[in-house]
């Protein structure tokens, strides 16, 4: 059985902007839940390792080649800022997508 | 729930009611209709069981198809309200939807067709008429 | 308690078989996300930030201690731990993996909890208060009610797929602690003059992006038709509700477009076709059965007892704090309800470890007749505390750290997990709360302060009630920065009242100094023993709004 790709499989775009900001594409494992990030030719755990690209699109479309029988869920778009080679999210919701909770429970 | 039909092609003089009708008055000519297809524009959209469970109550006999975005898992809800069929032209996984209508054997609510209710089973002697549980 | 017979039994097993093969068929792409999505939503399973969260619902929020043990193994075997209790008498995991939820379910079955319709656009879990059956000027025990609505509701065939989520709310008291005007259906334990119990029935309640206070729809609604004029509500409700936009689907918005008159008028012409069929209600001798679950235990207390109450009460003033503020009356002579803050100070409202479950576990076991209450607050209750016990229990909770003296108090907040864990949060909402704790965390201050609540959401879905917080407080987005919306006069009991906003937002930080302006304010206007609602309700938003913008 061929799995049709969803409509829409973005949470939420991120809105064009008159500036150009670097994107990475992020998503969940479907068996563990745990983030990943999308690498040009499959998925890391490390932001690190994501690949950039000014274009969205062009980045969702590559990912849809690595992601077999819908195995990574929850993709969404995220800016990243690039600083002496480290990848930095832009806000604060995706510093915590990455570094986890801000608060540690005990 | 056993002669719940899964049906590929609609018989053209099916009369179809759109899921914005609430069906508070009934007509006789629609009581009198041999088949009634009902709507699911996307399958979260419940109106038609509703719909469904009025068509019964004010009662219809003939034969109540479930159309539209119609999905395997939801099998035993159609059947619960009062459809008797769905159609859908997607390839519907029958075996899926036959352990979907025989999976429960208990509910906490009587369906539209003549079943006990977990009610009626716990009290045997309850006369039907006040054996409750939901009116389905 | 109520308990289990062999349907329930069977229904909860045939649905756990139903939703393993739905997991099982998601992992081989034999069905798509898009298909499962909704499948999972229905059994509790969410997709957050860092992982998938699991919501089991804790039925009117009585469990037991073998119940507590359970969740204790869950959050160690499965979790990280921990578990976070909600304001929906619900308690959630934040890391279980897809693969383990369906043992998870297996597991809790054993203990007759589960994970059924705490989520998607069905009928939720119905809350209760959380004193229900032992609140000293109580009319009626609710949760027999409770119970009688949670099995109605469960796999109803025509509600699965309603406009939007369908909460309802209990209380058997008039104090109400239970938020029953903030639901979309809220009911009252009343009597008529013939002294019969019955409902008053409220409509259209609700918070979040259009806050609320729901309509009386029905005054006296006698008892035994509880489950055909809710079949009544909730068809009217599926057939006319909105379905063009989400943020306008849920029953209020219908209520208020069509008007309470037109409503209620619909709804009763739809139930004299139940009451006709005769149906849906319940027979007596079915209701009767239920109801016999939840009649007074026997108190016949033997005890742990080895303190006099009065005489540590009079002489241990850390105790008698905690008893002023967490110690509620009793129906029974000698007998107490008492709150377990789960607000520890720099702790996560709500949270609660592995090892401090078994211990609560086993208290209740020495004290409380083995039983618990969730409460909407994110705290616990015992329920059935013998006086004298108090101070031995007191102690032991020190020692696993839920002791605090804080019920009902400045540092008593209720916080949604925000954008820590939550994939739709605009900010962060624990930090607030514990900031703000720290900030007050002086007791005598805070016994000075006296009754405030102050209830703080990440986003505009208004997770922690912020809209009905004495103070409430809105996490909203501004370009990627968190930013905080201040609102002050809102109230979730049956003085209910909308908060309003005092103004522009401000950052995280200022947010603290600004709820700090907020209360010394408070403390210079207030008159005799006025509570900070009261005198904010006396002098309104002006002086308010001078102190913090000038």
């Amino acid at each position: 059985m061929t799995i049709a790709i969803p409509k829409r499989p973005l949470r939420r775009r991120v809105k064009k902007e008159k500036k150009n900001y670097n994107l990475a594409l992020t998503a969940n494992h479907l068996f563990s839940g745990k983030v990943v990030y999308f690498t040009g030719s499959g998925w890391a755990n490390l932001l690190h390792d994501a690949a950039l690209s000014l274009d969205g699109d062009s980045l969702i479309s590559q990912a849809q080649n690595y992601i077999k029988n819908e195995s990574f869920v929850g993709l969404e778009l995220i800016k990243i800022d690039k600083l002496y080679n480290q990848l930095i999210p832009l806000t604060t919701k995706e510093k915590i997508r990455l570094s986890g909770p801000s608060i540690i429970y005990n | 729930m056993d002669n719940f039909l899964i049906l590929k092609t609609l018989d053209k003089a099916a009369r179809r009611i759109e899921n914005t009708e609430a069906l508070e008055n009934i007509s006789g000519d629609i009581l009198s209709s041999k088949s009634i297809v009902l709507n699911f524009p996307s399958f979260m959209d419940g109106r038609a069981y509703s719909q469904a469970r009025r068509l019964r109550r004010a009662g219809y006999k003939g034969t109540l198809i479930a159309a539209g975005d119609v999905r395997a898992d939801q099998a035993r809800q159609y059947a619960r309200v009062g459809f008797s069929a769905i159609f859908s032209k997607n390839n519907f996984d029958g075996a899926i939807s036959q352990n979907d209508l025989t999976r429960f054997t208990d509910h906490y609510q009587s369906s539209a067709s003549d079943e006990q209710s977990i009610y009626h089973k716990r009290f045997p002697n309850t006369a039907a008429k006040e054996s409750g549980g939901g009116a389905f | 308690m109520y308990q289990y017979d062999a349907f329930d039994h069977e229904i909860l097993q045939k649905r756990i078989e139903e939703f393993k093969s739905q997991v099982k068929r998601r992992l081989s792409g034999e069905l798509s996300e898009e298909e499962f999505k909704p499948l999972r939503l229905m059994n509790g399973v969410y997709l957050q930030l860092h992982a998938y969260m699991l919501r089991i619902a804790i039925p009117y929020g009585t469990f037991s201690s073998d119940q507590m043990r359970k969740f204790a193994h869950i959050a160690r075997k499965y979790d990280r731990g921990y578990g976070h209790f909600t304001t929906r008498q619900n308690i959630q995991y934040n890391w279980p993996r897809l693969t383990d939820i369906p043992t998870i379910l297996e597991e809790l079955a054993e203990v007759e909890l589960h994970a059924i319709q705490t989520s998607g656009n069905c009928i939720r879990n119905t809350t209760a208060d959380q004193l229900a059956g032992v609140a000293k000027h109580e009319i009626a025990d609710p949760r027999g009610y409770a119970e009688i609505i949670r099995q109605w509701s469960t796999f109803h065939p025509e509600f699965t797929y309603l406009p939007r989520k369908f909460k309802i709310a209990i209380t058997g008291d008039t104090h109400d602690r239970a938020a029953i005007r903030f639901h979309d259906i809220g009911l009252e334990i009343v009597k008529n003059k013939s002294q019969e119990i019955g409902f008053k029935v409220l409509v259209g309640g609700g918070l979040g992006r259009t806050p609320i206070i729901g309509t009386v729809i029905k005054e006296f609604l006698p008892e035994k038709h509880l489950l055909s004029y809710l079949e009544a509500i909730l068809r009217a409700y599926n057939l006319d509700g909105r379905r063009d936009n989400k943020y306008k689907a849920r029953i209020k918005i219908l209520v208020q477009e069509t008007g309470i008159e037109t409503y209620r008028t619909t709804v009763e012409q739809e139930w004299k076709e139940i009451l006709k069929e005769g149906r849906t209600d319940l027979p007596l001798n079915a209701q009767i059965r239920i109801l016999e679950h939840f009649t007074l235990p026997k108190y016949s207390h033997k005890g742990v007892t080895s303190y006099n109450f009065s005489d540590f009460y009079a002489a241990d003033s850390d105790f008698a704090r905690w008893i002023n503020h967490n110690m509620h009356d009793h129906k029974i002579e000698n007998y107490a309800a008492v709150t377990i803050s789960l607000k520890p100070l720099k702790g996560i409202p709500g949270d609660i470890s592995a090892e401090q479950m078994d211990g609560i576990a086993s208290l209740a076991d020495l004290c409380s007749l083995g039983e618990i209450r969730a409460t909407h607050e994110q705290n616990l209750v015992f329920p059935h505390v013998f006086k004298d016990d108090l101070p031995a229990l007191w102690r032991d909770l020190e020692k696993i750290g839920l002791a605090t003296a804080n019920h009902g108090l400045i540092s008593d907040i209720i916080a949604c997990p925000g954008l820590d864990y939550c994939a739709l949060a605009n900010a962060r909402s624990i930090p607030i709360a514990q900031e703000i704790a720290q900030r007050f965390d002086d007791p005598e201050r805070m016994e000075e302060i006296g009754e405030l609540k102050i209830k703080v959401s990440g986003c505009i879905n208004a997770c922690a009630h912020h809209h009905v917080g004495h103070i409430g407080i809105l996490g909203v987005d501004k370009k990627g920065v968190e930013a905080y919306q201040l609102m002050l006069g809102g109230s979730a009991d049956e003085k209910a009242s909308i908060g309003k906003i005092t103004g522009a937002s401000f950052d995280a930080e200022e947010i603290i100094d600004a709820v700090e302006a907020t209360v010394d304010l408070y403390l210079t206007l207030r008159q005799d023993n006025e509570r900070f609602i009261d005198t904010y309700n006396r002098v309104g938003m002006a002086p308010f709004k001078e102190v913090l913008y000038g």
